[in-house]
Parts: C-alpha cells; sequence; structure tokens
C-alpha cells in the first residue's frame, strides 16, 4: 500500500528540496577542487566498465577497416593487372617497332583480330588489307619468324595462311650449314614443322636455327623459323627428317608485319582474283 | 500491485545503470541516445512510496553522473521529475496498467525528465546537448519510450 504523504512541509518535500539543493550544488562545484578526487574515481570506474565495450569497438572497427582494406586490395589488384599488362603490351610494342626501325624490309604493322589455330585449316584476320598495299603470297612474320603468307584480301582486311596450316610450305636453311629445304607443318605431332630434302651428307644438330633461305619470293632470306628438335634418317631415302620447334607461338600472337614489295608470280590483282581458285582455304571469310 | 523485494529492485537498477553506462549510452540512433534509467525509475515509482522513489531517483541520478561526468544534472532531473509526477503515478499504484497508459505514464515522464535535464544545462557550463533543445527532448523521450514498451512487452511482469 502506498504510504500517505504528510503535507507540504512534510518528510518526503523536505527530502525533495534536500536532494535537488544537492544536485544543484553539485552542478556549482562540479569544477572545484571538491568533487575531483570523485571524478577520479568515478572516471577509473567508467574506464573499467567501458574496456570490454571498448574491445567490442575496437573489433569492430578492426572489421570495418578490414572490409575497405579487402576493397581496395581488390581496386589495387586490378589497377597492377592493369599496369602489367600495358607493360607487357608496351614490351611486345617497343620490340616490334625496334623490329621495325632494324630491319630493310618494308614492314607493315598489323594486329590480328581473329584466330583459327586448331581449325583444320589454320588462318587468321589482320587488320590492313589492299588499301594499306597488302597483296596475295605477302609473308607475315613476327620479330621472332615467321608466321604464314596472305592468301586473301579486302580493303581493309587480309587473310592469312599460319605456318601450321597443311598446305604451307616455305623454303628453308639451316643457318649453320646453310644446308637448304622445303618446311612443312607435321600433321603428326601437330605442334612442330618438318624439314624435308635436307642431303644425309649434310651434318644436323639439335639446337640449330632454321631461318628462311631467300629463295622463296614470298620470303626474304634469314627471317627465323624455329630450332632443331631432332633429326631422322628418313627410311628409303638419301635426305634427314628434321624436326623444327618453331620460334613464334601462335597462341599468344596479336601482332605482326607483313612483308611489303616482294614480287610474286601468283601475285594477282584481288579485285579480279577468284579467291577459291588461289587457294581452298581462301573459301573461308575474313571479316570477322 | 505487489510491492518488489528491495534488493532485486537494486540489482535490476545495478543491471540497468552497468547496461546503460557499457552498451546502451553508445547506441544513438541520429545522435538520439537512450534514456534506459528511466523506465527503471518509473517502475519503482509504481512500486514504491514517494520517499523511497525520490531516493531511488537520487542515488540513480547521482550515479549515472558520476559515470558521465555530468555532476549534477541526472540527479536534479530525475529527482524533480518524480517529485512533479509522483503524484500521478501515485494513483495507477494498484491496477494493472494498460499498455496506452503505461506508455503515455512513461512519456510524461521522460519528457519531464529531459525538459528540466535540457533547461539546466542552459545553466551550467560545460555541458552541450549537441542538437536543439526540441530534438533531444522529443528525440529522447520517443526512443525511450519505444525501448521502453519492448522492456514492457518482454518482462515478465
Amino acid at each position: 500500500m502506498a504510504q500517505p504523504s504528510n503535507g507540504f512541509f512534510g518528510r518526503d518535500t523536505l527530502l525533495g528540496a534536500f536532494l535537488l539543493l544537492l544536485s544543484i550544488l553539485m552542478m556549482v562545484l562540479r569544477f572545484d577542487d571538491g568533487l575531483r578526487h570523485l571524478r577520479q574515481a568515478s572516471l577509473a570506474v567508467v574506464s573499467r566498465l567501458e574496456a570490454p565495450l571498448s574491445n567490442v569497438r575496437v573489433f569492430r572497427q578492426a572489421l570495418n577497416t578490414n572490409r575497405e582494406l579487402q576493397r581496395q586490395n581488390i581496386l589495387l589488384q586490378d589497377e597492377l593487372n592493369r599496369l602489367r599488362s600495358a607493360e607487357t603490351q608496351n614490351s611486345i610494342l617497343r620490340d616490334l617497332i625496334n623490329f621495325q626501325d632494324g630491319s630493310t624490309l618494308d614492314l607493315l604493322p598489323v594486329q590480328f583480330e581473329s584466330k583459327s589455330i586448331f581449325s583444320p585449316n589454320p588462318t587468321g584476320s589482320i587488320t590492313a588489307g589492299t588499301e594499306q598495299n597488302v597483296g596475295l603470297g605477302n609473308a607475315v612474320i613476327h620479330p621472332q619468324g615467321i608466321v604464314g603468307r596472305v592468301i586473301l584480301t579486302t580493303k581493309q582486311r587480309a587473310q592469312v595462311m599460319f605456318y601450321s596450316h597443311p598446305n604451307f610450305r616455305v623454303s628453308a636453311k639451316i643457318m649453320d650449314s646453310r644446308a637448304t629445304g622445303i618446311l612443312r607443318w607435321n600433321l603428326k605431332s601437330n605442334e612442330t614443322m618438318i624439314l624435308d630434302y635436307v642431303p644425309l651428307t649434310i651434318p644436323v644438330q639439335v639446337g640449330q636455327e632454321v631461318a628462311t633461305s631467300g629463295f622463296s619470293q614470298q620470303f626474304p632470306e634469314n627471317i627465323p623459323i624455329g630450332i632443331v628438335e631432332s633429326a631422322e634418317r628418313q627410311s628409303d631415302q638419301s635426305t634427314w627428317l628434321i624436326t623444327v620447334t618453331p620460334s613464334v607461338d601462335l597462341n599468344r600472337l596479336a601482332e605482326g608485319f607483313v612483308v611489303q614489295n616482294t614480287t610474286d608470280p601468283i601475285d594477282q590483282d584481288p579485285i579480279d582474283q577468284d579467291p577459291t581458285e588461289q587457294d581452298p582455304t581462301a573459301q573461308d571469310e575474313v571479316d570477322p | 500491485m505487489n510491492q518488489p523485494s528491495l534488493g532485486r529492485m537494486i540489482l535490476i537498477g545495478t543491471i540497468m545503470l552497468l547496461s546503460y553506462v557499457m552498451l546502451f549510452q553508445h547506441v544513438t540512433i541520429a545522435r538520439i541516445s537512450l534514456d534506459l534509467m528511466a523506465i527503471y525509475l518509473m517502475w519503482i515509482m509504481l512500486a514504491y512510496p514517494r520517499f523511497q522513489s525520490m531516493w531511488f531517483a537520487a542515488v540513480v541520478g547521482f550515479l549515472l553522473d558520476a559515470m558521465t561526468d555530468q555532476w549534477g544534472l541526472n540527479m536534479f532531473a530525475y529527482t524533480g521529475a518524480v517529485t512533479l509526477l509522483y503524484g500521478v503515478f501515485e494513483r495507477f499504484r494498484e491496477i494493472k496498467l494498460l499498455d496506452w497508459q503505461y506508455l503515455t505514464l512513461l512519456f510524461g515522464f521522460i519528457l519531464i525528465k529531459s525538459s528540466l535535464f535540457a533547461v539546466t544545462t542552459l545553466f551550467t557550463n560545460g555541458v552541450d546537448l549537441a542538437q536543439p533543445v526540441w530534438l533531444f527532448i522529443l528525440g529522447t523521450s520517443v526512443y525511450t519510450v519505444i525501448v521502453g514498451y519492448i522492456v514492457n512487452v518482454i518482462s515478465p511482469s
């Protein structure tokens, strides 16, 4: 039961007045020395009470920081990858420029827009055509070696037969001995080339460099092709069966040069020419 | 209403005070914090006579002041609010409160307490509400009433 109040000047009123006055006194004296020790003690107690929460706060802050750092890490990783890609591209382009500057050939830089490396007739299309004086039979090379030759042209595009095409042939020589032969793609291994018609009288060693001989009017002399991987005697023949590892990796190929101003007897006006008569692979479409 | 034991109420008050200092004073919405001890003092007023209620208000206010370094402000506001409103609360001591009655009483109490606190800060150096007075009073009141309602719903009695 509620206890009755005891009048206006009763116990409750006096207590209320006392407590209010006390609180006002504390407000007035809060910055005085009288409360200093009390404030210090309360500060110590509150600090101890809030310590666990501050750990939670620190942990929460750490989580937020971690989340932000992860986000920044992803952004930085992305930026780093783009910079690395740009650096690689820079290096490739610098090599191409150096190669072009150091070469006596008339080279037209091109990019490969599409490649069909693993199709039965490996070809690719490049970003240059008859308007850039790209003609049928023009050699396509890379600073590392030969790539193929042009088999079809339009005004802005051209189709290139890669060295891995079954119909691709090029006259080549072993750099040390200057022994020449005909190079073709090895259809059995699908990774190497075969150099035929090198006589057994010519000593062949693994690791020797193979380059174009210059006997072909399409490919200038001394353009690298690859490295001798193995050499075997052909049965019932007096020639070597030389396996050559190509220098150019078609998988990574993105840029190259068209060698211009080479006179090719099969070179004709592409507008008047029926591409299907030139090469069976020319039936493919050029433009992507 | 059955009067709960003093020890139990002191224990509940201690727990609420510590939880407020350690946690709830940091849970702010738009820089408005909860006044958890107002809910506690409302329970006290509904359970104990004026004399004990004023002592509870003063002690709670004092401890809160000590822990928040606002010496005298909360003590004055709580004691003043209990002194002013105890007569109203006294009428509801013997009945079971409906929800709207409970919320109205709580809202009135926290409104008076916040007003006293806000007015007192105007005459006190070193304390700043950091927001408009009306926003402090209304925000604290609404926030506390909402939490008070939730506490009332989940509390056993």
